[in-house]
């Protein structure tokens, strides 16, 4: 089967200056894919494309076999924007109601469909209530069944769960499963490297560019350095005495502890014993890198992005 | 418990009973913190847990509608202006002149902290070093990235060398090395004497914190050092996959009745159970499901302590 999503060449931006540059992506159909990446990255424009609000500068995009915004996309491709998009002075159900307007659904069969998507978001019952009194995580449910009020192959989130609460985080993910599980596609933004763990793949942006793609584990696989985890007596001092060992490429204080990258060769013993030649009595465990901890000491040590 | 600041310090900051209502909304629901000079402390919630609110109250930028304040021992609700002298507050939106240079922007809030001639240049050459915007001194500020755009909101809130130092989401958006720095920039300024509120709608943050205080719904529903409330997610009930599980062992766990949810982390699955859910009886029945793997106890993140905490309250039924 053809890829849900594909672009070569792509760039867009606004006012003629790119913001994307140069991208290439290939998103499989029935995936989760995020993309992950600072504020500013490009992510948000690039979503823009493949929804067809925005056309590109330069390029080839096609999603779902199709060039973006064209009218046989138009009730396959749904879009939650940053921010939702709703109407916080219309009611629940005079939202939904719009938006499968927009999609091209009639009223026949409207109030049943409405009913069924509520249920699923875990909405039902609040159907008269303005959009505008909603809790942030009750809008956020709101803002995903308006997105599949058109049941799309292709289901687009611009950091849909950005600030929202743990629990209306998990459920909010179940539920993209259950539309993954039904098909679709899902092509989800976020600034979280954490939280884009949960996606089957991720793509990293950085400056209008997608620097790397492949499933969290690929991403996070550093190879030549491990990752060690010391818990100090004065954490902030031993920052210093760390950084003098031999193998430490580098350390991070976080808390009350300090993450350290060091060559592959040295043990959590031996950074101990080291330690404590040095008047410090540490912990030292092995740890396993996720996502935010591979970026973060890639990025150092490239000695990243400190100048114009 | 936790609320106190830490002990052998007069704390710096001590707020009772604050409480804010706009119209029928109560945005802050009766909040009590303390903070001690050299202490990084977070406050932690999703947008809407009335943070925002609580850090404007205490920047004397909002007037509660009830409760005290007390910053360096200057009452804050009667005296806004001379508080204002002592403290920095690096707020989420942040008033920048975009045509003006990084250098210019600060030169201007030096100039209105007060600060003229000598004293204001070397504050202004110290805050660009200090904050790794000394490259961009010459950047008008509207050309710089989003995240060295934040780094000019903190370096405005400590020109004048406040006592307690306000930040509102610091580190929303920018990427891991940013975040890294800020924080690490942060215990220096602790270090040096001020005392430090961080707010953050990121869980996994509240590792960088001294202490912390957790806000749902507008109240404090538990504060205390990052280990403290880790040990308040009842043990066992957060598992870890260990070893090879093949590929349906993921829907297999997820099915499970006692089982909230499967998550990948750092490679590994980790295993969430329902609160309320027996963690021994519920090893063992998911136990021949991941065979020959293994599920073992983790060490609980923020996330799931957030969840076992409103568990508690009776509020994360199913």
């Amino acid at each position: 089967m053809s890829a849900a999503v594909l672009a070569r060449g792509l760039a867009a931006g606004y006012g003629g200056r790119a913001v994307v540059r140069d991208l290439a992506l290939e998103v499989a159909p029935g995936e989760i894919f995020g993309l992950a990446g600072p504020d500013g990255a490009g992510k948000s424009t690039l979503l823009r494309v493949l929804v067809g609000e925005l056309p590109p500068l330069a390029g080839e995009v096609r999603v779902l076999g199709a060039r973006p915004g064209s009218p046989a996309l138009r009730r396959a491709v749904a879009y939650m924007p940053a921010g939702y998009g709703l109407y916080p002075d219309l009611t629940v159900a005079e939202n939904l109601d719009f938006f499968a307007t927009l999609h091209g659904l009639g009223g026949a069969g409207r109030r049943a469909r409405r009913a069924a998507l509520l249920a699923r978001v875990g909405l039902a019952g609040v159907e008269g209530r303005r959009a505008g009194a909603l809790s942030g995580g009750m809008l956020q449910k709101l803002a995903l069944a308006c997105a599949l009020v058109g049941a799309p192959r292709l289901l687009v989130l611009d950091e849909p769960t950005m600030g929202v609460d743990p629990l209306s985080r998990r459920a909010f993910w179940a539920l993209l499963e259950s539309v993954r599980g039904e098909g679709a596609t899902v092509v989800v933004a976020t600034a979280s490297l954490e939280e884009a763990e949960r996606c089957d793949r991720v793509g990293l942006m950085r400056e209008g560019r997608l620097e790397a793609a492949g499933s969290p584990a690929e991403l996070a696989r550093v190879p030549g350095v491990r990752l060690l985890r010391v818990r100090a007596r004065a954490p902030r001092a031993a920052a210093g005495l760390l950084a003098g060992i031999a193998g430490v490429r580098a350390v991070f204080p976080v808390g009350a502890r300090l993450a350290v990258w060091a060559d592959e060769g040295l043990a959590p013993e031996a950074l101990r014993a080291a330690l404590a030649a040095r008047g410090e009595t540490a912990e030292v465990e092995p740890a396993r890198p996720g996502l935010h901890e591979a970026m973060l000491w890639r990025l150092a040590a490239e000695g990243a992005g400190d100048g114009p | 418990m936790g609320l106190e600041a830490r002990s052998g310090t007069a704390p710096l900051l001590v707020a009772r009973g604050l409480v804010r209502r706009f119209g029928s909304f109560t945005a802050v629901a009766g909040v009590d913190l303390e903070l001690a000079a050299g202490e990084v402390f977070g406050l932690l919630g999703a947008n809407g847990a009335g943070k925002t609110t609580t850090i404007r109250m205490l920047c004397g930028t909002l007037a509660p509608t009830a409760g005290s304040i007390v910053l360096d021992g200057i009452d804050v609700v009667r005296r806004p202006r001379a508080a204002r002298a002592r403290l920095g507050y690096a707020a989420q939106r942040f008033s920048l002149y975009g045509d003006l240079t990084v250098g210019e922007n600060l030169g201007l809030y030096a100039g209105l902290y007060g600060l003229r001639g000598a004293a204001r240049r070397a504050r202004v050459r110290w805050a660009l070093e200090a904050l790794g915007l000394a490259p961009w001194a010459g950047t008008p500020a509207a050309r710089l990235p989003p995240g060295h755009r934040r780094r000019l909101a903190l370096a405005a809130a400590v020109l004048h060398r406040p006592r307690v130092l306000f930040l509102d989401e610091p580190t929303s958006g920018v990427d891991p090395l940013a975040r890294q720095r800020l924080w690490e920039l942060l215990y220096r300024l602790a270090g040096e004497g001020a005392a430090i509120l961080v707010t953050t709608h990121h869980m996994e943050e509240a590792l960088f914190c001294d202490r912390l205080a957790l806000m749902h719904e507008g109240r404090v529903i538990a504060a205390g050092a990052p280990d403290d409330l880790r040990a308040r997610v009842p043990a066992g009930t957060v598992l870890e996959l260990e070893g090879a599980g093949d590929g349906g062992v993921r829907a297999r766990l997820a099915a499970r009745p006692e089982v909230a949810e499967v998550v990948p982390r750092a490679g590994r699955l980790r295993v969430r159970l329902r609160p309320g859910a027996d963690p021994a009886a519920a090893r063992a029945a998911l136990a021949p499901l991941v065979a020959p793997a293994r599920l073992v106890p983790a060490e609980p993140d923020f996330e799931d302590v957030f969840v076992a905490l409103l568990a508690a309250r009776g509020e994360a039924a199913a």
